[in-house]
């Protein structure tokens, strides 16, 4: 059965290749990706299909979903005394002017001709200083020998070594084969959209273009290429008096 | 360690019974350093407490203490030296070799904090210049020469007083650098306001002047007692007034920047520094002002810290109060981070669930390796002292 | 009580420091960065390769949440490396389905809970000891048993449990056909879970019959009341906001702030098991306010028929004239036209033409022995229930603002089509079926009925079997006996209905395929006494549960990742294929070769006969029977999900409203002469005339407090226990997944209001005890204002390993039968529905 191995982007469907192709590309792609924040609906499917896709072991997480409110899915309450809760998904954000990358003593990380914020493994010492430099704590680290799930194997691409740093790769192997990165395939509400900045007939650039995103600690300097569309605005029914 | 056997060659003066406790002591610190050191690398940092969190703990501590007091040897002499001064240069070589020894150390502790220390040399193959750390490396190897040479010329008989002078016009903007430097390995972090304020290079060369000034005194109280070396009245009173004015700057320095975040700060740096005032590191925090700071003044301004050994106690208390300092400037931008919302930052190890409150408390692994670097320090001092300090003791 | 309802009326802030924040001072930062300069080296800069893997299986997840979701297995060296939503639905909203538990299934496969032999107990029950056994000693033990038991007492003192037919339609199917050859009894799950929703064959005389997920999308106005679909029907959630952003409004009515409330445009938070009383405010709103389609009313449904006062008994045409025969017994409408009262065809609906049929008044009628009586229109009879019930009176019954109550209802009257999805929340009461029957009742007086955008869906339970699967569970002529599990589990009750075949001897043998069922079923230590008396218990589980380790022999079950099955689901209307991905796991088997096995051991002859079957062979007698069926193939199946033969977008009814045939269309599998029973007039029914219901007083719908009141007095046990579905599992599958214990950990919070804590003096995180007369559990306060006052939420399905003392929440709950659910016996669609939230208890600091 398993004599011939086969890419699992080869393996799908046409069907389903074509759900996960990317929209457009221009010639010098920059990747990018937005997240609805109305369209969030906190169910991890892409925190958890990140773990597959590319072997995160026990423990670590490159993808995670915040509850802005009191606790995990938990309203705080507001000024005015009602509930209030958001999901914010949180990864790797690629910035343009990224501080973990300058920190490096070893270049270790990289920013690639597509955008892409990388850690060449070869090369991570295990400083840890750019998990000190990243404002949006993104970094995991390879803490002890790691475990998976699956015994033995696990994800599709290469594990990382004890001792070294790692986080989201915007699924740069995936992308070397046209298919979007895994939590945006996964993301069941659609609210994950991916594209190429650099492309203006994108999906994603007509969104931002039209929705005024938000940009996670803008003060900061970082210049993300990953944004957020605002929650609509709410249309409250009126209480009647009579 | 070669150098220990080498120290044991030289024979000892007066106690013998004690030298051999000393030497034990130092070879026993230093061989649990080694083994800890080895277990760690052996099984990965998660036999630490640090966390994807708080990924920079003890060693990290320890290196930014180690650094600071490594100001005192070279500003006693080269400040003295370019103020024209020749008040200390009885204990210059002394001042040196506790520079030597700390900054050593401090460029030690480095390797049991990364996670594959066997690929430290790719730091030196292929450096990123954007760094800080690569610089900071840099600027200590520089430093460790140049007190290698200051040391070397010290011990020349007769002194070359040209050469000094030449060191010492080199070797203080070097200090200062090493101290800037290293406070810009965090005060150039947008992701940490609590670092990221431009006082932070300031205050790390104040209370290291404060901690490396402290350092000599307690050092030399302790050759003191122990060899025939002889510190002197006037020298201690010399350093306990720059004590003094070191204090000060520091005192203010801090103060400033309290002030203007409680005052006018941006929220994050201000809930950082809450930590500090009120929150989880308030008794360290309050430890460093009281004892290591409110109790040394009022000691040193009377007569009775003309007293060697009252003098030499509150240095200890000064280094101690330096140490917390260290301790809380590092942990409070760490155990407050900038997105800190549920369920917070995955644990890291298999089994550990995301960590919305991060706590550090150092394992003993980590203890182990400590013990080895104050032993690897203390050995190196002990050498200095026998090798460079007492044989040209007037 | 605080002000109950809650308005958003403004973008949400991101409160906890500067999360997120505006462009104002990004200049100013840009500045203060590092200005050394980005020197960007291109270390390593070759690209990361994927590793290639073995395969891909294209198969369906399907444990009990009605999503029955297509996905991929990746397989490497005959393991399952990753699983991800195939997406290739021909119709391209429903891609991707899929959520973070069956993404994670593969933790499932490999958990270290999982059973990977025959286990025979050496020890006591529940100490969870075992010897491992090969299959051959295991099954020899079991038919033995079975024998035995079969032989003393009857083979339908054997009782087969088993979850959810329509999520694998070949293995579950097995468990019926096995049922059927040996004369078992088998068990339900569909009212047992509480999902009947009663409301509806009531009402409607069908099982259930809700709009598919995509249909929200066509609704200009959403009531979600009772279901939090952000969280439990992941796969779907996004049709909400697809409404939303044509324009639709979305108002949730909730007791809790759930995620679909944080959601909402409205969120109306209101008092536990009062829905009722909303709904019937609502109704009341739009009749007196003219909203009503009263066109519609006397087209569709009862509301023109004529009731005798004497009786409560509807005026039928026998009563007025001689020699009617009984199955041409016509119902009788009053033509104002004609002044009198005039006869309705029993074969359409709708009203002759001519005819103006009065909705309200009195007026008498000769019978034909002479006497004179006085009729009413049904609908009278409900307008006057619904003057009890408006907005103010309702306002201290349900903690709802009068003018907010009234709002709501003339924005959902107004708004066209305008949709109410109904969930567990409001089902799962003792009451649930009024409940459903008033919310039924403002969906069709604003004529939403059988229409796209419309309805009144309730969506809870993976009930529906959509093939004709009688070939594959019956074997030959023989059916299996079936008996609703509420009598298996608390015995006969004094109502159970006359068909229900409940065994003379009682219950001696237990097989429990797919469930938890020693944890997941209601009211547990009732339970444990019926399990006391068994002879035999087999639990057959890929899992190590806390049901399998009761068991006497626990048998290693595939996954649906190790086997091929048949599937399909209420809210997508695709039928899909469950293909192996693997070889199984361990010594697993799947449940059709364990009965093969069985059936084989205890009776060669049938199972020469019955059982010389594999699963292509049970899926090909399945799709032959045609019906929605009709032209799928078996290879058809296998490239990809196939639409059944069903109206697109799937909506119920449009036979009833276009083509006004009679109420009920048919509920697979059973005919539609068996349901036909549950709504004698052929029409929408709002006025019953069943004795039980006069006996009671539920002839119309109408609002009865929550019944655990009477078991569970208010005075001693103030709070109302809530057991919502958690989005971490489904029901108490993956309570064991490590990805998601990392993010929601592993101490069942109790979640109670800040005033309920101060007032018993708990502290956040302290550890509580939550108990009741029928039971108790510890587990660890969570303080949040997202809990109502007067309620305390504990999600059902976590493991007993996440409480600190007790069997899971489930000791509490009840296992009250309701005696209007037993007017009528067809498993599953009038049968005895679980009212899980009808519970009270007091908590205390331990």
């Amino acid at each position: 059965m398993a004599d011939e191995r086969i890419s699992p982007v080869e393996a799908l469907s046409d069907a389903s290749r074509a759900y996960g192709a990317i929209d457009a590309r221009s010639e010098q792609p920059r990747w990018g990706m937005a997240v609805d924040l109305e369209r969030c609906i906190g169910c991890w499917s892409c925190a958890v299909i990140c773990k597959s896709e590319n072997a995160v072991p026990l423990g670590m997480w490159w993808n995670r979903i915040l509850t802005e409110g009191d606790a995990l899915d938990m309203p705080a309450t507001d000024e005015h005394g009602r509930p209030d809760m958001h999901w914010v998904p949180l990864a790797c954000q690629h910035c343009d002017d990224a501080p973990c990358e300058k920190v490096c003593p070893t270049s270790a990380t990289w920013t690639n001709d597509e955008g892409l914020v990388l850690v060449n493994q070869d090369a991570c010492i295990g400083c840890r200083y750019c998990m000190a430099a990243c404002p949006y704590g993104v970094r995991v680290f390879n803490w002890g020998d790691p475990e998976f799930p699956v015994p033995d194997d696990t994800g599709m691409v290469a594990t990382r070594p004890v001792g070294s740093v790692e986080k989201c790769t915007m699924c740069v192997h995936r992308l070397e084969e046209d298919q979007v990165p895994s939590c945006v395939w996964s993301c069941p509400a659609q609210a994950r959209i991916f594209g190429d900045l650099n492309a203006p007939d994108s999906h994603l650039v007509e969104l931002l273009e039209a929705r005024n995103p938000r940009i996670l600690l803008e003060e900061k300097g970082t210049h993300p290429k990953v944004s957020y569309l605002e929650p609509r605005r709410r249309r409250p029914i009126e209480e009647v008096t009579e | 360690m070669t150098t220990v056997d080498a120290a044991v060659t030289v024979p000892a003066p007066g106690r013998p019974r004690a030298w051999n406790v000393w030497v034990g002591a130092l070879t026993a610190g230093l061989l649990v350093g080694l083994g800890s050191f080895v277990y760690q690398w052996s099984s990965g940092l998660g036999v630490t407490g640090l966390s994807n969190t708080v990924t920079w703990g003890l060693y990290i501590v320890a290196f930014m203490f180690l650094v600071g007091i490594s100001a005192g040897g070279l500003i006693v002499v080269a400040g003295a030296e370019l103020a024209g001064s020749h008040r200390f240069e009885h204990i210059n070589r002394l001042a040196v070799v506790c520079s030597i020894a700390a900054v050593a150390t401090a460029a030690g502790t480095i390797l049991p904090d990364l996670g594959r220390p066997h690929l430290a040399w790719k730091m030196i193959v292929s450096p990123h210049l954007t760094s800080p750390l690569v610089w900071d490396m840099a600027v200590l190897a520089i430093y460790l020469v140049i007190g290698g040479l200051d040391l070397w010329i010290l011990t020349r008989k007769p002194v070359p007083a040209k050469a000094l002078r030449v060191m010492a016009i080199v070797s203080l903007p070097v200090a200062v650098l090493v101290h800037s430097i290293t406070a810009w390995i965090f005060g150039l972090l947008v992701a940490r306001p609590f670092w990221n304020t431009p006082i932070l290079a300031p205050l790390f060369i104040s209370s290291a002047l404060v901690s490396g000034t402290a350092l000599v005194i307690a050092t030399g109280y302790v050759v003191e007692r122990t060899t025939s070396f002889r510190v002197g009245a006037d020298v201690y009173d010399g350093l306990r007034r720059l004590l003094l004015w070191f204090i000060a700057a520091d005192v203010f320095l801090l103060f400033t920047e309290v002030m203007t975040t409680l005052v006018s700060g941006e929220p994050d740096h201000r809930s950082q520094l809450e930590i500090l005032l009120v929150g989880r590191l308030a008794p360290v925090f309050w430890f460093e002002i009281a004892i290591g700071v409110l109790v040394p003044v009022a000691v040193l301004l009377t007569g009775a810290a003309r007293r060697s050994p009252v003098l030499a106690a509150m240095s200890v208390l000064l280094l101690l109060g330096v140490l917390a300092k260290r301790i809380n400037i590092l942990f409070a931008a760490e155990f407050e981070p900038l997105v800190g919302l549920a369920p917070g930052t995955p644990g890291g190890r298999p089994g550990q669930q995301f960590r919305p409150d991060e706590i550090y408390l150092p394992t003993w692994v980590e203890v182990g390796v400590l013990i080895g670097m104050v032993a690897f320090f203390m050995t190196i001092v002990t050498v200095g002292v026998r090798r460079a300090v007492l044989p040209h003791h007037d | 009580m605080t002000d109950t309802d809650i308005e958003r009326d403004d973008q949400p802030r991101f409160s906890r420091r500067s999360l997120l924040v505006g462009g104002a001072t990004a200049g100013a930062a840009g500045a203060t960065s590092v200005a050394i300069g980005a020197a960007t080296r291109e270390v390593g800069a070759e690209p990361v390769p994927s590793i290639p893997v073995d395969r891909v299986v294209r198969t369906t997840c399907s444990p009990n949440c009605t999503g029955s979701c297509g996905q991929l297995a990746f397989v490497r060296d005959g393991k399952v490396v990753k699983i991800q939503q195939a997406a290739d639905y021909p119709d391209e909203v429903y891609s991707p389905r899929g959520c973070m538990k069956g993404l994670s299934y593969h933790l499932q496969i490999y958990n270290k809970d999982r059973v990977l032999a025959p286990l025979i107990r050496t020890g006591e029950r529940g100490s969870g000891e075992f010897r491992e056994a090969s299959w051959e000693e295991a099954l020899d033990l079991i038919a033995e048993q079975m024998q035995a038991i079969g032989e003393q007492h009857g083979w339908d003192s054997i009782h087969v449990f088993g979850q959810v037919p329509g999520s694998g339609y070949v293995h579950k199917g097995a468990a019926y056909r096995a049922a059927a050859t040996l004369g078992m009894t088998h068990g339900t799950s569909f009212d047992l879970n509480g999902d009947l929703p009663m409301g509806m064959p009531i009402t409607f005389g069908v099982q259930n019959a809700e709009h598919e997920a995509k249909d929200w999308a066509n609704s200009r106005f959403l009531l979600v009341i009772g279901s939090n679909p952000l969280e439990t029907r992941i796969p779907d959630a996004h049709f909400l906001f697809d409404a939303a952003e044509r324009g639709a409004q979305l108002v949730v009515v909730d007791p809790t702030f759930s995620a679909t409330a944080s959601k909402a445009d409205t969120w109306l938070q209101i008092r536990p098991g009062t829905d009722a009383a909303f709904a019937l405010a609502m109704a009341q709103v739009i009749v007196s306010d003219g909203l009503a389609d009263l066109d519609f009313m006397r087209a569709y449904t009862d509301a023109p028929l004529l009731v005798r006062s004497d009786s409560g008994k509807r005026l039928r045409e026998a009563d007025l004239v001689d020699g009617v025969a009984e199955d041409a017994n016509r119902f009788l409408v009053w033509d104002r036209a004609a002044g009198a009262a005039t006869p309705v065809p029993l074969d359409r609906l709708g009203v002759p033409d001519g005819v103006d049929a009065a909705l309200e008044g009195s007026f008498d009628v000769t019978l034909v022995d002479g006497a004179t009586v006085s009729v009413v229109p049904g609908f009278a009879h409900v307008v006057a229930e619904l003057e009890q019930w408006t907005p103010e009176s309702t306002e201290s019954i349900t903690g709802l603002r009068p003018g907010m109550v009234r709002a709501v209802a003339r924005a959902y009257a107004t708004a066209s089509p305008a949709a109410i999805l109904m969930g567990g929340g409001t089902n799962h009461w003792y009451h649930g079926d009024l409940q459903g029957r008033a919310l039924a009742l403002c969906a069709t007086l604003t004529g939403n009925v059988g229409r796209s955008g419309g309805g009144f869906s309730v969506y809870v339970g993976q009930y529906k079997v959509r093939v004709k699967w009688g070939p594959w569970v019956n074997a030959g002529e023989d059916k299996a006996k079936i008996v609703a599990s509420i009598y298996f589990l608390r015995g006969a009750t004094p109502d159970m209905h006359e068909k229900v075949p409940f065994p003379a001897a009682g219950y001696k043998g237990l097989i429990c395929t797919f469930a938890n069922m020693f944890v997941q079923a209601p009211d547990v230590n009732t339970l444990y006494r019926t399990l006391d008396e068994l002879d035999l218990i087999v639990v057959v589980d890929p899992q190590m549960t806390d049901t399998a380790k009761y068991a006497d022999v626990v048998l290693p079950a595939t996954t649906w990742y190790e086997k091929l099955d048949l599937t399909a689901t209420p809210v997508h209307p695709f039928l899909q294929l469950q293909q192996p991905a693997i070889d199984p796991v361990g010594e697993s088997r799947s449940e059709l070769d364990m009965w093969k096995e069985l059936i084989r051991r205890i009776d060669p002859a049938k199972f020469e006969q019955f059982w010389q079957v594999d699963e292509v062979d049970a899926i090909r007698m399945m799709l032959a029977e045609g019906g929605p069926t009709e032209g799928i193939t078996y290879e058809q199946l296998q490239a990809g999900p196939v639409r059944l033969n069903v109206p697109d977008p799937d909506i119920p009814f449009l036979a009833q409203i276009n083509d006004f045939e009679p109420f009920p269309p048919q509920s697979l599998p059973v005919p539609v002469e068996t349901t036909r029973a549950f709504v004698p007039t052929g029409r929408i029914e709002f006025y019953k005339d069943a004795d039980q219901f006069l006996a009671v007083g539920e002839q119309v719908p109408t609002y009865k407090p929550p019944y655990d009141d009477e078991a569970n007095p208010p005075d001693q046990y103030p709070l109302r226990l809530l057991t919502p579905h958690s989005k971490w599992r489904i029901h108490s599958s993956y309570g064991n997944n490590p990805w998601m214990e990392e993010i929601h950990g592993d101490k069942a919070p109790v979640l109670i209001h800040p005033d309920d804590a101060d007032a018993r003096g708990i502290a956040d995180g302290d550890l509580i005890e939550v108990a009741n007369t029928r039971g108790r559990v510890e587990a660890w306060a969570h303080i949040t204002d997202a809990a109502q006052p007067g309620s305390v939420t504990l999600h059902e399905g976590w493991w007993p390993k996440s409480f600190r003392a007790g069997k899971g929440v489930n000791e509490l709950t009840s296992s009250a039968v309701n005696p209007i659910h037993e007017v009528h016996y067809v498993p599953n669609m009038w049968a005895p529905s679980t009212g899980w939230k009808d519970c009270n208890c007091e908590v205390r600091k331990v």
